[in-house]
């Protein structure tokens, strides 16, 4: 299944076109392989794999965690790597593989941190290696600013990553917000679930949940959720459903369960 | 009238044979210049390695007159010069009278103006690129000469602590012996970096390594020349003027491997937001 699926993501990313500045000339396929809330605090793990199209070995790969990051996982195999919880003042999850920087067509061993807060949508950067440039004499006046390398030497999107608990951590609240992620998973730019019907019942799912909800019949809600994340596995299966939004919509859908 | 001295005048005459004395409060003419600001920042001129040409020129205007028992003296010709003080802004023995002291206008050190219809003339002063006083001296026939001192300078620069447990400093020369003056934010920056270095390095080896922390910049910043390679008043550092970069040892260190450059790198890019350029045996980390 997690080939079908990569085969899925590398059409899907392959179209765009390589970047010319150094460390933007890599192509990704973010994987998410676990998204799971216990307690306040929820665990994501990403498999990265570095496309065959890409023209240089992957080196990093940073996910934002707005929340900032609990713990994060150092890698001890054959393919080492260290570990960065922050840029500047922003909390992000990062990793850089050491020396055997990731060749293109190879894909990570489990990259996994942990937040306190909720799975939601959130931006990534991949960086493909390059050597450090020569010089030295760039940056030596007042009106010059430093650019920021994940602006210029990382190529950026969407994964599922962990933000912090909303304010309102009702039930009620907690279902509109996972009536609001599975509607971005269905539309674009997302497009992470690609089967309308399929969204269509997903959104019918939530709308009944929220009906039994309302009238305080919270083992019905229940169901109507557990058959909602009965059709994110289905559609898992079936290849129009990723990674990503299977584990954003199922860890969510728990949440809200636990609540009701 | 015009007097070179200050102080009291007995004049004496005699009126149908009559003796009289009497005396006048006279004031001395003399050269005044007029600062914008007391202290500048030095001026940076280099030349790239991709050949480009980089001024950033610091400058200020200077007034220039000549007062007298009257007020201005008009029409008044002033010669302006400029001296840099030798041994200052760590710079040490370089040959006496050789430091750059900027220049006036856009020609060289010396100028010579007219106080004109209005008393007072204005040139534009070009500090150095190198740091320390420079005392500008103004002269005028009859009148006593005038003078005042610019510090050019980089201000705030604070010292990097030379002794630490988790990095090493060096570079130090006869010469330039204060090589290590940096911005509060660079200072908290390589510390940040040498410390983390540290402990992960500790992690990953059982024993820890350290870095070593080269040229940063002087205490007042500026023109850091380096005699080792192109004499006095070069640039071959052409950075080290602000105190936003240091130099550390790479290749040049034999107990530093490919993972722990990556390290570096991972710390200072990617989690401070600076940058990083190599240059031979060193990286240069800015920021």
């Amino acid at each position: 299944m997690r080939s079908f699926l990569l085969a899925g993501l590398i059409a899907a990313t392959s179209s765009a076109l390589i970047a010319q500045n150094p460390g933007q000339n890599v192509q990704v396929a973010v994987q998410v392989t676990a998204a799971n809330t216990t307690a306040d605090t929820t665990g994501v793990s990403y498999a990265v794999t570095n496309l065959p199209t890409s023209t240089a070995p992957l080196w990093l790969y940073f996910v934002d965690a707005p929340g900032g990051v609990l713990r994060i996982a150092r890698y001890t195999g054959p393919l080492r790597w260290t570990t960065g919880t922050s840029f500047g003042s922003r909390a992000r999850a990062g990793w850089m593989l050491l020396h055997d920087y990731l060749a293109a067509g190879a894909t990570t061993p489990d990259l996994h941190f942990d937040a306190i807060g909720v799975p939601g949508i959130l931006t990534y950067w991949a960086g493909g290696y390059f050597p450090v440039p020569v010089g030295g004499d760039e940056v030596e006046t007042d009106s010059t600013t430093i650019p920021d390398p994940f602006v210029v030497s990382m190529i950026t999107g969407k994964t599922v990553g962990v933000e912090p608990w909303p304010s309102d951590r009702s039930a009620q609240a907690l279902l509109a917000r996972l009536r609001g992620l599975t509607q971005s998973s269905c539309s674009a730019p997302l497009n992470w679930i690609t089967d309308p019907s399929l969204c269509g019942q997903l959104l019918a799912d939530i709308d009944q949940a929220e009906v039994y909800r309302s009238n305080g019949q919270a083992p019905q809600a229940a169901n109507s959720l557990v058959h909602y994340e009965g059709l994110i596995s289905a559609g898992m299966t079936g290849g129009t459903v990723t990674s990503a939004a299977y584990w954003l919509l199922r860890a969510n859908a728990e949440i809200v369960r636990a609540r009701l | 009238m015009q007097f070179t001295e200050t102080g009291v005048m007995i004049a004496d005459a005699f009126v149908n044979g009559v003796e009289q004395m009497d005396t006048v409060a006279v004031r001395a003419s003399e050269v005044q210049i007029t600062l914008q600001k007391q202290s500048m920042r030095p001026s940076i001129r280099f030349v790239n390695l991709q050949g480009v040409s980089i001024s950033d020129l610091s400058t200020q205007k200077i007034s220039v007159s000549v007062v007298g028992d009257s007020g201005l003296i008009l029409n008044k010709s002033v010669s302006l010069a400029l001296k840099a003080t030798d041994g200052s802004a760590g710079h040490i023995g370089h040959p006496a009278n050789s430091k750059p002291p900027g220049g006036l206008r856009t020609g060289g050190p010396t100028i010579t103006l007219n106080t004109g219809p209005t008393g007072v003339d204005t040139v534009t002063f070009v500090a150095p690129d190198p740091s320390g006083p420079v005392t500008v001296t103004g002269t005028s026939d009859g009148a006593r000469i005038g003078a005042a001192q610019i510090k050019v300078e980089v201000t705030g620069l604070v010292q990097l602590p030379l002794v630490d447990a988790h990095y090493d400093t060096s570079g130090y020369k006869a010469i330039h012996p204060d090589n290590h003056w940096v911005t509060p934010n660079h200072l908290g920056y390589l510390v940040g970096l040498a410390n983390q270095f540290f402990f992960v390095t500790t992690e990953w080896y059982g024993t820890a390594k350290k870095l070593s922390f080269n040229d940063s910049s002087l205490p007042s910043g500026g023109l850091f020349d380096n005699v080792d390679n192109t004499g006095f008043w070069t640039y071959p550092h052409r950075t080290h003027r602000l105190g936003r970069d240091t130099d550390v040892r790479t290749t040049k260190d034999p107990n530093l491997i490919q993972d722990d450059l990556d390290e570096v790198r991972f710390i200072w890019v990617h989690q401070f937001g600076g940058t990083i350029k190599t240059e031979g045996d060193h990286w240069h980390l800015t920021k």
